[in-house]
């Protein structure tokens, strides 16, 4: 089993996530999927220093559905390339703490039989599933009528209101993955709500990731934020992709 | 002989209590496979709060409803099955733990042998762990030979005993209920319609 970290214009998060996988479970297979040709260099050289870890950037900038997306889709390439049968997608605000994880989360995913482990998103945001933490089952995803679907590209425009990363993994699952997913323990339906073992940043303030930073050696950017990236968008920065 | 095609079609409540294990959703896409019909309903049974088993439920769309008994129990599900039975609402009940699934077209087969020998209990056959085949063996009520999911019962009068708390409980069970109906009534079939915990 491995990780599939997507990684946005913060590489010192990188850095965190790849100390938190180590200390919670072990030295497990770990892929960057960046999606900030600016930041790429230096997620690159964190990722150089760690064993087993491989960083695979996207050349042009995608956004933000797309960015996640993508994440998806090169998650199941490499991790069917290493013979990995599960892999846990993460977003890069999304850091886990508990120890074994990943051991536990993937036996539980295998013994259900299921596409994915996840949880729906109920309560201050409605979407059918929450995307920041899947576990997917490989051999189910490594398939051309999955893999069609989740192609590095900005997806975001295909739909008039926008298309979320969360509606295309659905369908995904609705269309092609059996239409029912394993309901993560690791994670809540509630994306505000905090959890043990769990920092998102929906729920948790900035101030918790620098000190789980420190309490590993690191230092988060400065410009690290907990919040949306509306303010970004707003000036152009931006792409919801 | 009677015509089958003149019998009322039985309805089946198959109780099926959970403490959330992953293996509850193999068991349940094998509900999902079945052909139900109205009057038909699964009650999946929550041994304490099981949030995992509830979204399951919810995402799988079968005919029935999901309740939480006080718990959890560990007992085998030998309390939920007890405090559930009597909400039976079919004219037939069975179970299922949480690590078996029903061979694919099991509720058609019981169905069909249900309405053969109306109004008697039935014991049908079961294959896999632990017992490394297919049992009953023999036509003998006795433990290691006959199991939960291959029973099924009546349930007008409500004439069942109780799951006892321990493990062979639900033997027990077997032996107990049957002892309510005359020496005759238990009817055994050959067909397989279960499969004690699959491997993954």
């Amino acid at each position: 089993m491995g990780v599939v970290i997507g990684s946005y214009k913060w590489p010192s998060l990188v850095a965190l996530q790849i100390a938190a996988i180590r200390h919670t479970c072990g030295p497990v297979p770990v892929l960057v999927s960046s999606d900030d040709p600016d930041s790429a260099a230096s997620v690159a050289a964190i990722c150089a220093r760690q064993p087993d870890v491989f960083h695979w950037p996207n050349h042009v900038k995608i956004g933000h559905t797309g960015g996640d997306v993508a994440a998806f889709f090169k998650g199941t390439l490499w991790a069917a390339a290493r013979g990995l049968r599960v892999v846990a997608k993460l977003s890069q605000r999304f850091v886990v703490t508990r120890a074994r994880w990943l051991q536990d989360g993937a036996a539980e995913l295998l013994a259900s039989g299921l596409f994915l482990a996840s949880q729906r998103c109920r309560g201050s945001q409605r979407f059918d599933l929450r995307t920041e933490a899947v576990l997917l089952d490989v051999e189910k995803w490594n398939r051309p009528e999955v893999l069609s679907r989740i192609l590095p590209r900005p997806y975001w425009n295909d739909s008039p209101h926008g298309l979320s990363a969360e509606t295309i993994v659905f369908r995904l699952l609705q269309d092609v993955g059996g239409e029912t997913f394993w309901p993560w323990s690791l994670i809540g339906e509630e994306r505000k709500e905090r959890r043990d073992g769990v920092l998102w940043h929906n729920a948790n303030a900035a101030e918790e990731y620098r000190r789980l930073a420190a309490s590993f050696g690191l230092e988060i950017d400065r410009d690290f934020h907990v919040y949306g990236w509306q303010a970004d968008r707003s000036k152009g920065l931006y792409s919801y992709g | 002989m009677a015509d089958l095609a003149d019998q009322p079609i039985p309805t089946i409540t198959l109780i099926l209590p959970t403490i959330g294990r992953p293996s509850l959703a193999r068991a349940l896409h094998s509900l999902r496979v079945q052909e139900w019909i109205p009057g038909d309903e699964v009650l999946l049974v929550g041994d304490g709060s099981q949030p995992a088993a509830r979204s399951l439920w919810e995402q799988f769309s079968l005919p029935g409803r999901y309740l939480e008994v006080p718990g959890p129990s560990n007992d085998w599900g030998h309390t939920p099955r007890n405090l559930v039975m009597p909400t039976a609402a079919a004219e037939y009940l069975m179970a299922l733990d949480d690590d078996d699934t029903l061979a694919p077209t099991a509720i058609a087969t019981v169905r069909a042998a249900l309405a053969e020998a109306p109004g008697r209990p039935h014991l049908f056959r079961m294959h896999g762990d632990p017992c490394g085949g297919i049992v009953w063996c023999s036509r003998v009520v006795e433990i290691r030979n006959v199991g939960t999911p291959m029973f099924v019962l009546p349930t007008a009068g409500r004439r069942w005993a109780s799951y006892l708390p321990y493990h062979g409980g639900d033997h027990a069970f077997i032996r107990d209920t049957l002892a309510l109906w005359p020496q005759e009534a238990l009817v055994w079939r050959e067909e397989v319609i279960c499969h004690v915990r699959p491997r993954a």
